[in-house]
């Protein structure tokens, strides 16, 4: 089963992703803080990581620096599912690529089922 | 303590902030509706979410507008003996679901029953707007810790001191002055919130600028949160 843990702040969106994907199938772990983060990685080596990038104390691009540090989750993908908007996300194409972001996207127009979707093409891409 | 209507300027810097804070609340209403019309699962609560999310949008906006008015004087604060208990009261039983739903226990501490002179909705709406942004400013599930909020009434000198407090609230005068320098400027204005921007605490110290009151950092057994000083009436004490 695939599990995929979700880096998200806000309890009724993180219940509503609980719900929708635990119906399609997905095994998802929870939190809101960035240290929690890392010791829930660390425990279940997740498939896929789902990051909100506001997040309280160490923000979600502290944790992707510390995520990309350890040398075993270098090719876990990251989405970045985030309310920060797209003119205020850095468009650098190099710090895309030193942290491995896999897709950025936009919280307010991200419906589940176009997150669902994204997820189960990544994931198939990387069955490949 | 800064005027918040000179500190932005113009309304519009708190517009924007309100604008940007009820993105999340719209974003939850959106998906729990997708989710509904997807799955069967757990429906009841669902609708709950919507109808939660929506009455803290409601009343975000319906304390701005009346922040608005009143800076304006487009509408008069008209004054009545209160107590601000009462109030405090009032405030705490109509969060009582709210605060259920995320995890918050809700104490009361009146110590203080003096009049005042002030208006019952406008402060009320104030108090609401302090106590939603603690509750929703950190409610996160993740927490081991149970979380409380106090609603504060107390003596001080002259004045009656009447704040809401929470034990995972970590504001602070330095921090606070902090947020209110940076207002029209940073999106997470307030470092203790993630998923909101704190625009409450801005829009309830908007109307207590209207009645010449300040929101200022304050503590209280420990907890941290915020409070205001209301002046004791000598007249009404005589009654």
């Amino acid at each position: 089963m695939t599990e995929i843990l979700f880096i998200e702040p806000d309890r009724v969106l993180a219940k509503t992703y609980h719900d929708y994907f635990t119906e399609k199938g997905f095994k998802l772990r929870f939190t809101g803080k960035a240290q929690e983060a890392i010791a829930l990685a660390d425990k279940i080596t997740p498939d896929l990581v789902i990051l909100e990038l506001q997040l309280k104390i160490h923000n979600g691009i502290d944790f992707l620096y510390e995520f990309r540090s350890y040398p075993d989750w270098q090719d876990i993908p990251v989405i970045i599912l985030t309310m920060v908007p797209p003119n205020e996300f850095p468009q650098d194409k190099e710090f895309w690529k030193s942290l491995k972001i896999h897709k950025y996207m936009y919280k307010p127009k991200i419906k589940l089922n176009s997150l669902f979707i994204e997820i189960n093409e990544l994931l198939a891409q990387k069955t490949l | 303590m800064k005027d918040i209507h000179n500190t932005v300027g113009a309304d519009q810097y708190l517009l924007k902030s309100i604008a940007e804070e009820l993105r999340l609340p719209l974003v939850q209403i959106s998906r729990l509706a997708e989710l509904s019309q997807a799955s069967k699962y757990d429906f009841a609560s669902n609708i709950r979410s919507i109808e939660s999310s929506a009455d803290l949008a409601i009343q975000l906006l319906e304390s701005f507008i009346l922040g608005v008015e009143f800076s304006d004087r487009q509408r008069e604060i008209e004054l009545s003996p209160i107590t601000i208990g009462a109030v405090m009261n009032d405030v705490a039983h109509q969060l009582h679901r709210l605060a259920s739903q995320n995890d918050y226990d809700i104490e009361l501490s009146i110590k203080s029953a003096h009049p005042i002179m002030g208006n019952y909705e406008a402060i009320k709406m104030a108090y609401l707007n302090i106590a939603h942004t603690i509750i929703t400013g950190d409610n996160s599930s993740d927490g081991k810790k149970r979380k409380s909020i106090v609603f504060a009434v107390y003596n001080r000198g002259p004045k009656n001191m009447a704040g809401v407090y929470g034990n995972n609230l970590q504001i602070s005068k330095s921090s606070w002055e902090k947020s209110l320098a940076i207002f029209d400027r940073s999106r997470q204005k307030m470092p203790d919130f993630s998923s909101i921007n704190g625009s409450g605490f801005f829009v309830a110290t908007s109307i207590l600028e209207s009645m010449s009151l300040s929101l200022n950092p304050s503590k209280y057994r420990g907890h941290k949160g915020l409070a205001a000083a209301f002046p004791l009436s000598q007249q009404l004490q005589l009654i």
